[in-house]
C-alpha cells in the first residue's frame, strides 16, 4: 500500500501521531473477544421472537398454548402482554405518541419482520421449536411501500394515530436563495435516488439480561451502550427505576452505525428476565438484523437544483427531499441533521433551501449508517457539481478547484449556520492528483477508449463533518420538548501504587474501531508512559459518567478532551505532591518525561511512580489537604456548539470539525455486462491530527469498502407487496475481497484549532465519499453513451438499462 | 425430536466425547458445549465464512454443518494456534499490519490464510485476495487482511527454514504454533498434534480435559470405523490433512 502523509502541525508527539500495533488485538487474534453472545450466565435461558410475514396487517387472534405446553418452555410472551409489562420504546422522534413503537408489535404488525411473540426456554433450540407452534391470525392491510405515494391522499395509514403518513415536514431557507437562482446563468436539475441499505456487522445485536429479585436491579449485559444520560427512557421502558438498571457494555463485533443505541433486542431481553427471574439472553439472528434492526441507512429521493455562473462558479442548491423512515421514526430526523451540517460540500456555496418530507411506511425503521445521512448529502452534492461541470463542459478537477473554501477563510460558517474549523481542500486535491497522477490517466483513458474500452475517472472531494453536538436532535422543531444540549464523553484514570495507569470508559467505545489504542495513546502522551502499559476498562452505566459513546465520528475527539482533563487534574496533584518532596515551589516545576523536575535541575525530579507510591501509602507525610489515592474524572462536554435561531435560518454550530477527503476512483465497465472493475484507487483524507495512522488508513479502507457496496451492490429490496426480497447474503450482497481494489492511501493534517492535539473524527470518511466517486467514474466511463448515474446502488443491472436507455435515445434522435 | 447420538471427536487435540441431538450445528456445539469462544457465528446461511472452522485440516462452515457430522473426524479451532502464551507468526502478522478491526471475522479468517499458505507457502497479492473471497470482512476492506497474510507467509517459511534446519530433517512438518524467531527441536512433532510435554497452564495439559495428547490419536483409531466411511484422522494416511502442520519448505522461494 502506498501510504504517505502531508505534516501541517509542528507540535512535538511521543505517542499520538504513530502506528503503533493495536492494544486490542491479542485477545481477538486468539479469538477471545468476549463477544455478548460469549457470555454465560448461570440458569441462563435463552429467547427468540416470532417475526411478521405481513407488512402491514392486523394481529387478530394469537394461541400460543401449545408453545407454552413445550418441554422446556419457560415463558411466551405476546405483543398484548409486553404492552402490560413495558411502556413504549424510547423514541426521540417528533409527535411519539402518535407513532409508538414497542418492543414487541401490538394490535397491528408495520414490517414484515417485525416481532409478535417472544419465547423463552432451556435453549435457542427449544425457543424456536416453541415459535414454531405459535399460531398467529392476520387481517392484511394495504401495504405503503412507496414513499411518494404514501404521502399521496387516501394512503393506507401505517399508523392510524398520526392521521398521515408524513412524519415530519419543514422547509429551511438558509441565505438569498431566490435572488441567487434568478441571477444564475446555469441551473441544473436531477432526480436521484439513494436505496436503503445498512451496516451489517458480521456480528449481530445482543443482549443478556439479569434481573436480582432481591435488589430490584436489572443488569444488561449489550453491545451498544450510548447516551448514558439517556437511558432513564430505557428503565422507564422497563418499568425499573432509573438507578436499579445496569447496562454494561461489551465489544461489538462491528457496527457502523447498527449498534448506535440499539436498545430494542436490550429491552425485550430485560423484559423477559424481569419476568421469568432467571437470566435471558437474545441474540439476533441475521434474518432479525436483516429484516428486523434498530437501524436501516437511508432512503432518500431528491429532486435537485444547483444554480451556477457560466465561467462554474456555484451559487446555489435548492432541494426536496423526501427520505423513507420505515414504521417508526426512533432519531427523528437527525439523519437530515447532519445533512445540513454539510449541506453545501467544500465549496463557497452563498444559499441553499432544503424541504424536507419524513415518510413512514411498512419497512423496517431507519436509525444509523456510517454517514448519518450525510454520506447521501456528499452525494447528491457531488452529482450536482458533476452535472453543472457536464454542462458546461469543465474538467471535474477544474470546478471544484474554483469554488473552494480558501485555507485563510476558516473558521468558515456555511449557509445552514454550521462551522468548518480548518481545512486545506486544495492541498488534499493535489496530493490527490500528484498519487493518481491525473493527466497520464486522461491520456491512458483517451487512448484505451480507442480500442473500444469504457475506462471512467471519478472526481470527487467532499466533507467529513465529526462531532455531532446534542442541538441537531431538536433544532427542526420551534417549541422542542427539550433543548438539550449535552453531548459529553467521560474517562476516568487511576494512577496506582506503582505508577501503572488504568483509564475506564462509560459508553461501548469499542466496535471495532481502535478505541482502546486511542485511549492507550492519549494516555501515553499525557504521561510519558508505554502505551501497552495502560489499561483500559469499561464501567457499566449504573456507576457511570456520562457519556454518548462512538457515533458520528466524535470518539476519539471526545476521548482526547476527557484524557487531557483528566491528566491535568492528576498532574495538578503530582505537582503539589511533588513541591513537598522536591522542597521547591509549584512555579519552579515542570513535567518532563514522566516525571515532575525542577527546572534547570534535571536531576532533582520524581517519577510519576514514585508520586504515586507517596499518594497510595504515605499520606501522613504529606500536607494535609492532599488526599490518598492519584486518580481524577473528567467529563468532558462538547468543545463548540452554538444555539439556532428561533426561526432556524440559522441553525448555530452544531458539527464544527469538518474533515475533508478526495477519493479518485478509475474504473472499467463491462458494457455488455454492466459490470466494473478497478484499474486504480486513490484516497486522500484530511481528519486533522492523525493518531493512529494506520488506524485511521483501516477505517479508509474499510469504509471504502462499504461505500463500494452501497455505490455498486447493496439494497434492501421491498416488493410492491411490502415483502422483504433480499432477506440473506445471497441477495445483500457485501462486496467480497474480489470486489474491493486495493486503495493508495494518502493523508493531510490540518488540525482543528478547537480540539486537543488538533484531531477530527476519521471514522466514517471512506463510506462518505466512494458512492459519489464511482458514480462520477461510472458516468465518466459511460460519456460516449451520456449516461448518468441518478440511482445507487448501480448494479450491473441498472447499468446496463443505462446504456440501452442511453443508446435508444441516441438512436431516435440521431 | 430430540434424538440424540454420541459423537467422538479430536477438537484441538483434545478427544471429546458428548451426547448430542443430531440437529445440533457444530457451532453451536463448539460454542456452547466445548466453549470454544473464537468460533463466531455471522450469517448462518454458510454465505459470510465468519464461523470456519478445520476440518480434518480443510476449511468447513460450521454454522451448516452438524456436530455428528463431525464424528470421527479432528476439528481444529483458532484457540489450538497460541500455545504457551505466545501468537502463531500468522497472528503476528494480522496484529502487526493491523489485519483485523473489530475481530469478529478473524478466527475464521486466520483458518482460511493457514489453509492458503499450507497449499500456497508464497502466494502473491492476487492468490491471497482470491484465497479469501469466500470469508466476508465487513471492517476492513480486506486491503490489510492481505497485507498480513503475506507476511505471515514470510514468517512461516522463515520459521520453517530455522526448524528444518535445527532437525536436519527438511521434509518434517512442523507445528504452526511456533513463533517465527525460532523453535526449539523438541517441540516438533511428525503427527502434528502438539508435544506431549505441555507447558504447566497449557490448556492441553489438564488432564481432566481427557487423556494426553498423543494418545488421542491412538485411541481414536482403535475405535470402530463408520460404515459407510472409513475412519481418518489427521496425520494418519496421506498427509494432506493437517493443517497444524507447515509444509516442507521449498527449495526455490519464490521473490
Amino acid at each position: 500500500m502506498t501510504q504517505s502523509t502531508d505534516q501541517h502541525d509542528g507540535a512535538e508527539r511521543k505517542w499520538v501521531g504513530k502506528s503503533i500495533r493495536r492494544v486490542e488485538d491479542p485477545r481477538f487474534l486468539t479469538g477471545r473477544g468476549h463477544y455478548v453472545d460469549d457470555i454465560s450466565l448461570p440458569g441462563m435461558l435463552h429467547a427468540a421472537t416470532l417475526r411478521s410475514p405481513y407488512a402491514h396487517a392486523r394481529i387478530t387472534r394469537i394461541n400460543v398454548e401449545a408453545a407454552r405446553q413445550l418441554p422446556g418452555v419457560v415463558a411466551v410472551v405476546t405483543g398484548a402482554e409486553a404492552a402490560e409489562l413495558c411502556n413504549p420504546m424510547p423514541d426521540f422522534g417528533p409527535a411519539p405518541d402518535k407513532h409508538v413503537w414497542r418492543c414487541l408489535a401490538y394490535e397491528k404488525v408495520r414490517y414484515v419482520g417485525e416481532s409478535v411473540v417472544a419465547v423463552v426456554a432451556e435453549s435457542r433450540y427449544i425457543a424456536e421449536d416453541a415459535r414454531d407452534l405459535i399460531e398467529v391470525e392476520y387481517e392484511p392491510l394495504a401495504p405503503v411501500v412507496d414513499p411518494e405515494a404514501a404521502l399521496e391522499p387516501g394512503a393506507a395509514l401505517v399508523h392510524d394515530a398520526l392521521g398521515s403518513n408524513l412524519a415530519y415536514e419543514r422547509t429551511f431557507k438558509f441565505g438569498e436563495v431566490d435572488r441567487d437562482f434568478a441571477e444564475a446563468e446555469v441551473v441544473v436539475r436531477d432526480r436521484l435516488r439513494w436505496h436503503r441499505s445498512s451496516g451489517q456487522p458480521l456480528e449481530t445485536v445482543g443482549a443478556v439480561a439479569d434481573f436480582d429479585i432481591g435488589s430490584g436491579k436489572l443488569t444488561i449485559y449489550c453491545n451498544s451502550l450510548t447516551f448514558t444520560h439517556f437511558l432513564f427512557m430505557v428503565a422507564n421502558t422497563l418499568n425499573v427505576p432509573s438507578n436499579k438498571l445496569d447496562m454494561i457494555p461489551i465489544n461489538a463485533g462491528g457496527s457502523f452505525g447498527s449498534k448506535f443505541w440499539a436498545v430494542k433486542v436490550p429491552v425485550v431481553a430485560g423484559m423477559l428476565a424481569k419476568l421469568v427471574g432467571r437470566p435471558v439472553k437474545l441474540i439476533e439472528d441475521r434474518l432479525d438484523n436483516i429484516s428486523n434492526s434498530d437501524h436501516h441507512g437511508s432512503d432518500r429521493i431528491y429532486e435537485a437544483e444547483m444554480a451556477a455562473m457560466r465561467d462554474g462558479t456555484l451559487r446555489s442548491l435548492r432541494l426536496k427531499v423526501i427520505d423513507d423512515y420505515g414504521a417508526y421514526i426512533q432519531f427523528g430526523t437527525g439523519t437530515h441533521g447532519n445533512s445540513l451540517a454539510q449541506l453545501t460540500g467544500p465549496y463557497r456555496i452563498k444559499s441553499a433551501q432544503y424541504q424536507l418530507q419524513a415518510a413512514l411506511t411498512n419497512k423496517n425503521q431507519q436509525g444509523a449508517y456510517r454517514g448519518f445521512g450525510s454520506e447521501v448529502t456528499n452525494w447528491m452534492v457531488e452529482r450536482m457539481v458533476d452535472l453543472v461541470a457536464r454542462q458546461l463542459q469543465m474538467d471535474p478537477v477544474a470546478i471544484r478547484r474554483m469554488n473552494f473554501i480558501q485555507p485563510d477563510q476558516f473558521p468558515y460558517f456555511i449557509p445552514t449556520g454550521n462551522m468548518y474549523d480548518s481545512g486545506n481542500y486544495e492541498a488534499v486535491l493535489n496530493k490527490a492528483v500528484e498519487m493518481l497522477d491525473y493527466d497520464a490517466w486522461r491520456k491512458e483513458q483517451e487512448r484505451l477508449r480507442q480500442q473500444g474500452r469504457y475506462v471512467g475517472i471519478g472526481v470527487i472531494s467532499a466533507q467529513e463533518r465529526s462531532v455531532f453536538s446534542a442541538t441537531e436532535f431538536w433544532f427542526w422543531f420551534d417549541e422542542p420538548a427539550a433543548k438539550v444540549t449535552s453531548s459529553p464523553e467521560s474517562v476516568r484514570l487511576n494512577v496506582d501504587a506503582t505508577g501503572s495507569v488504568t483509564a475506564t470508559l462509560y459508553s461501548q467505545a469499542f466496535w471495532g474501531q481502535a478505541a482502546e489504542t486511542m485511549v492507550a495513546q492519549l494516555v501515553a502522551e499525557e504521561f510519558d508512559v508505554d502505551p501497552y502499559s495502560v489499561a483500559v476498562v469499561y464501567a457499566g452505566s449504573n456507576n457511570g459518567l456520562p457519556a454518548t459513546g462512538p457515533g458520528g465520528s466524535r470518539f476519539t475527539v471526545m476521548v482526547a478532551g476527557a484524557v487531557r482533563g483528566a491528566a491535568e487534574r492528576i498532574k495538578d496533584k503530582a505537582f503539589k505532591v511533588a513541591e513537598h518532596l522536591l522542597e521547591a515551589n509549584v512555579a519552579d516545576l515542570e513535567w518532563h518525561d514522566g516525571a515532575v523536575r525542577v527546572k534547570g535541575n534535571p536531576s532533582r525530579s520524581k517519577s510519576l511512580a514514585e508520586i504515586a507510591l507517596w499518594t497510595h501509602l504515605f499520606k501522613h507525610s504529606l500536607p494535609d489537604e492532599i488526599e490518598s489515592g492519584l486518580e481524577a474524572n473528567k467529563v468532558y462536554d462538547h468543545p463548540y456548539t452554538t444555539m439556532p435561531n428561533a426561526d432556524r435560518t440559522n441553525l448555530g454550530v452544531f458539527y464544527p470539525f469538518v474533515g475533508h477527503a478526495c477519493h479518485l476512483p478509475v474504473i472499467e465497465v463491462d458494457i455488455e455486462t454492466g459490470h466494473i472493475s478497478f484499474l486504480k484507487y486513490v484516497a486522500v483524507h484530511d481528519a486533522g491530527t492523525v493518531v493512529n495512522p494506520r488506524s485511521l488508513a483501516g477505517q479508509v479502507v474499510g469504509g471504502t469498502a462499504q461505500g463500494i457496496g452501497t455505490a455498486l451492490y447493496e439494497q434492501f429490496v421491498y416488493g410492491p407487496d411490502g415483502q422483504l426480497l433480499t432477506g440473506s447474503y445471497m441477495d445483500y450482497l457485501i462486496p467480497t475481497s474480489m470486489e474491493v481494489p486495493e486503495l493508495e492511501i494518502g493523508h493531510v493534517e490540518t488540525p482543528s484549532p478547537f480540539t486537543v492535539h488538533g484531531i477530527k473524527g476519521g471514522g466514517e470518511g471512506g463510506r462518505m465519499m466512494t458512492p459519489a466517486a464511482l458514480s462520477a467514474a461510472i458516468d465518466d466511463a459511460l460519456s460516449p453513451f451520456g449516461v448518468r448515474c441518478n440511482e445507487l446502488p448501480a448494479t450491473p443491472d441498472r447499468i446496463v438499462q443505462w446504456i440501452e436507455a442511453a443508446r435508444d435515445k441516441q438512436t431516435s434522435t440521431g | 425430536m430430540s434424538d440424540y447420538r454420541r459423537v467422538k471427536m479430536v477438537v484441538n487435540s483434545q478427544l471429546v466425547e458428548r451426547e448430542v441431538e443430531v440437529r445440533r450445528l457444530l457451532v453451536d456445539f463448539l460454542r456452547e458445549d466445548l466453549g470454544l469462544a473464537s468460533v463466531h457465528i455471522g450469517c448462518e446461511h454458510g454465505v459470510c465464512g465468519t464461523c470456519t472452522v478445520l476440518l480434518n485440516g480443510e476449511t468447513i462452515r460450521s454454522c451448516i454443518t452438524f456436530a455428528v457430522q463431525a464424528d470421527g473426524q479432528e476439528i481444529t479451532t483458532v484457540e489450538a494456534l497460541s500455545q504457551g502464551g505466545k501468537l502463531h507468526p500468522l497472528q503476528e502478522a494480522f496484529w502487526d499490519q493491523q489485519g483485523l478491526q473489530c475481530g469478529y471475522c478473524t478466527p475464521a479468517m486466520i483458518l482460511r490464510s493457514l489453509e492458503i499458505l499450507r497449499d500456497t507457502p508464497n502466494p502473491t497479492r492476487a492468490e491471497v485476495r482470491e484465497g479469501i473471497a469466500g470469508q466476508l470482512c465487513r471492517c476492513t476492506g480486506y486491503q490489510f487482511i492481505v497485507d498480513a497474510v503475506l507476511d505471515g507467509a514470510q514468517r512461516m517459511r522463515a520459521a520453517s527454514a530455522v526448524a528444518a534446519a535445527a532437525t536436519e530433517a527438511p521434509q518434517e512438518p512442523v507445528l504452526v504454533g511456533m513463533h517465527a524467531e525460532g523453535t526449539p527441536a523438541d517441540e516438533i512433532t511428525s503427527s502434528g498434534h502438539p508435544p506431549s510435554s505441555q507447558p504447566p497452564g497449557s490448556p492441553l495439559s489438564k488432564t481432566e480435559h481427557g487423556p494426553a495428547p498423543d494418545e488421542v490419536a491412538r485411541h481414536v483409531a482403535e475405535e470402530e470405523p463408520y460404515e459407510d466411511e472409513p475412519h481418518r484422522l489427521a496425520g494418519e494416511g496421506e498427509n494432506r490433512g493437517a493443517i497444524t502442520q507447515q509444509p516442507p519448505v521449498e527449495e526455490e522461494q519464490r521473490p
